[in-house]
């Protein structure tokens, strides 16, 4: 435990800063806070390779040339998306309806920052901030100090130079979780954007502070019949290797029919894909899964399947793309078929369609309520009934998961590292969270009566005698 | 660019414009030139002022912090630097008229 006489003024000096950047945040106009904004994005997206390789190096996680393109994701396609919105003063007025809506910022925002994306998720909370006119202290994981805090600094010195106010930016050099939780529950905080392991995201909910967090995954993908199966394979591909399997909303587990099975295993095998027999299973599933916890192992994350084997004990060849483990059942019996951060894939095929949401189901509430699930399919009734029976924020189509669900890439969902997961995943909203989650709304509702509430004859709301059909007829008549 | 009065009842600031880091500074230069403890009231008359940085805010936190709340007296704001100023719940280390 950190002494309290370091932490409480270390906190207050932090929040000071804080919440004298956001008072002074409250006089910039939308070109203003724009110009800040895009001189951010530049200097994060010209210093995208060397943070990536500095994440990379520092954490062990992934793989570099994969977080350049998380970089990317989180400077240039974030920026694209949120550079036209409007996010100060009057954003929008409709005159028939009398309604005005009015941006304002909602003050000091606190960015936990996860291990798996230690930059790239640091920019883009600094960018989705700063658009909204919100100071924002980077919490970075106690494994990932240097990097992100190497992001932060970058950003605050680019939007210095942009006339942004002093503590625009900060970042914490030492983090302990008394500090995070002082920071949390301190009154002057106005929100945290929780992205991060459960205990963390449960903690800042229960700080009292308003809190957009994110929940875990456990993202099935179901090749349909009708799916062109080596696109399918390689696009599965594509996305379980990016950054070694590190983004929340990578495929888990495969769903396949046992009609296509042979097709699908042969086209996995010939993309380096390695089937891991009954023994490797089970040895797998040790190091993989911690048995008392359930949670997966931190020493695993983002690992490659070389070395992950050879933790597990067992060789696989050096071209090895992905591990795959044909499983018998879902659940805690069956450790890989939880969410693991790492280019390990659970398989099952099935004997039918319906069979197969129903295997897709058991997945997806196996840890992963509200996240994402993804299907590989031509025949559209198929992907809505599959979509209206999963409980996931989104649902990816014919589209690599992770970078599908993160969006911008494949699709024109907002680019974000910051998924909501609905209340399935204890969050309060299933979207792609990005600047304009970080505004307080006001509206101006000038007067525009009801007329057929005017019209009714009042009497008969307090008539215990006339039913709904009768108080209809008369709120309704003439109209 | 900021006129000072002096009396032996009170030192005012009369400020103008924006009070970006800049002019904080300038400020910060210009009032080490008086012994700020000796005015019974330091009085930062902001009616020209149109915009205050989280410096300037700064400026005053720390004199408030050494010459005492009820020395210190901010006047004219607009409505803007008003809200400014009860973010920073500036109403608690300074007197707003």
């Amino acid at each position: 435990m950190e002494n309290e006489e370091i932490v409480i003024p270390k906190v207050e000096e932090l929040m000071q800063f804080a919440s004298l950047a956001g008072a002074e945040f409250t006089q910039l106009n939308q070109e203003q806070t724009d110009k800040i904004v895009e001189s951010v994005f530049k200097a994060a997206y010209d210093n995208r390779i060397s943070l990536a390789k500095m994440a990379n190096e520092e954490t062990g996680i992934g793989k570099w040339e994969d977080k350049v393109i998380k970089n990317v994701v989180a400077s240039l396609l974030v920026y694209e998306d949120i550079k036209d919105l409007k996010t100060v003063g009057i954003i929008s007025e409709d005159k028939k309806l009398g309604v005005v809506e009015i941006a304002q910022p909602m003050g000091p925002v606190l960015a936990i920052i996860p291990v798996t994306n230690p930059t790239s998720t640091t920019i883009f909370k600094i960018l989705i901030s700063l658009k909204s006119r919100n100071p924002v202290i980077i919490c970075p994981s106690r494994n990932a100090i240097k990097c992100s805090s190497e992001a932060a600094r970058i950003c605050y010195e680019a939007a210095l130079e942009a006339d942004a106010p002093e503590y625009c930016i900060q970042w914490l050099d030492k983090v302990t979780r008394d500090r995070t939780h002082a920071l949390m529950s301190h009154k002057k905080l106005a929100l945290i954007l929780a992205t991060g392991g459960g205990g963390l995201v449960k903690s800042a909910y229960s700080s009292g502070t308003p809190t957009i967090g994110v929940g875990a995954g456990n993202v099935p993908v179901y090749i349909e019949k009708s799916a062109d199966v080596p696109f399918a394979v390689e696009q599965i591909l594509i996305s379980k290797t990016f950054d070694n399997g590190t983004i929340c909303s990578s495929e888990q587990a495969i769903v396949v029919e046992k009609s296509i099975e042979p097709e699908v295993e042969k086209e996995f095998k010939k993309r380096k894909a390695y089937f891991l027999n009954d023994e490797e299973i089970i040895k797998l599933s040790k190091i993989a899964i911690d048995p008392n916890s359930g949670n997966m192992n931190p020493f695993i994350v983002g690992k490659s399947p070389v070395v992950i084997a050879e933790k597990a004990d067992f060789n696989v060849p050096p071209d090895t793309s992905v591990l795959i483990a044909k499983l018998k059942g879902v659940g805690k019996e069956h450790p890989l078929s939880s969410e693991v951060l790492a280019p390990i894939l659970a398989f099952f095929a099935v004997d039918n369609f319906e069979e197969a949401i129903k295997q897709c189901i058991k997945l997806n509430y196996h840890g992963g309520v509200g996240h994402s699930a993804s299907i590989y399919s031509n025949d559209d009734e198929k992907i809505k009934y599959f979509a209206r029976n999963m409980n996931a924020g989104r649902i990816v189509v014919n589209t690599p998961s992770s970078q599908g669900a993160v969006g911008g890439i494949f699709n024109n969902i907002s680019p974000s590292l910051t998924l909501g997961c609905g209340t399935g995943g204890k969050n309060i909203t299933t979207d792609n969270v990005t600047a304009r989650h970080l505004l307080n709304i006001q509206r101006i509702t000038y007067r525009r009566t009801n007329e057929r509430f005017f019209k009714t004859d009042a009497a008969v709301f307090y008539d215990e005698n006339k039913t709904s059909e009768d108080i209809l007829k008369n709120y309704n008549k003439n109209y | 660019m900021f006129k000072y009065k002096q009396t032996p009842e009170s030192l005012t600031c009369i400020l103008q414009g924006k009070i970006d880091l800049l002019a904080s500074e300038k400020i910060t230069g210009e009032l080490e030139q008086f012994n700020l403890y000796s005015f019974p009231v330091i009085v930062f008359d902001m009616k020209d002022v149109i915009y205050v940085s989280s410096s300037f805010l700064g400026i005053i936190a720390k004199i408030s912090k050494e010459v005492g709340k009820d020395k210190i007296i901010i006047k004219n704001v607009n409505a803007v630097i008003l809200k400014v100023l009860e973010i920073v719940n500036f109403k608690e280390i300074c007197n707003i008229e």
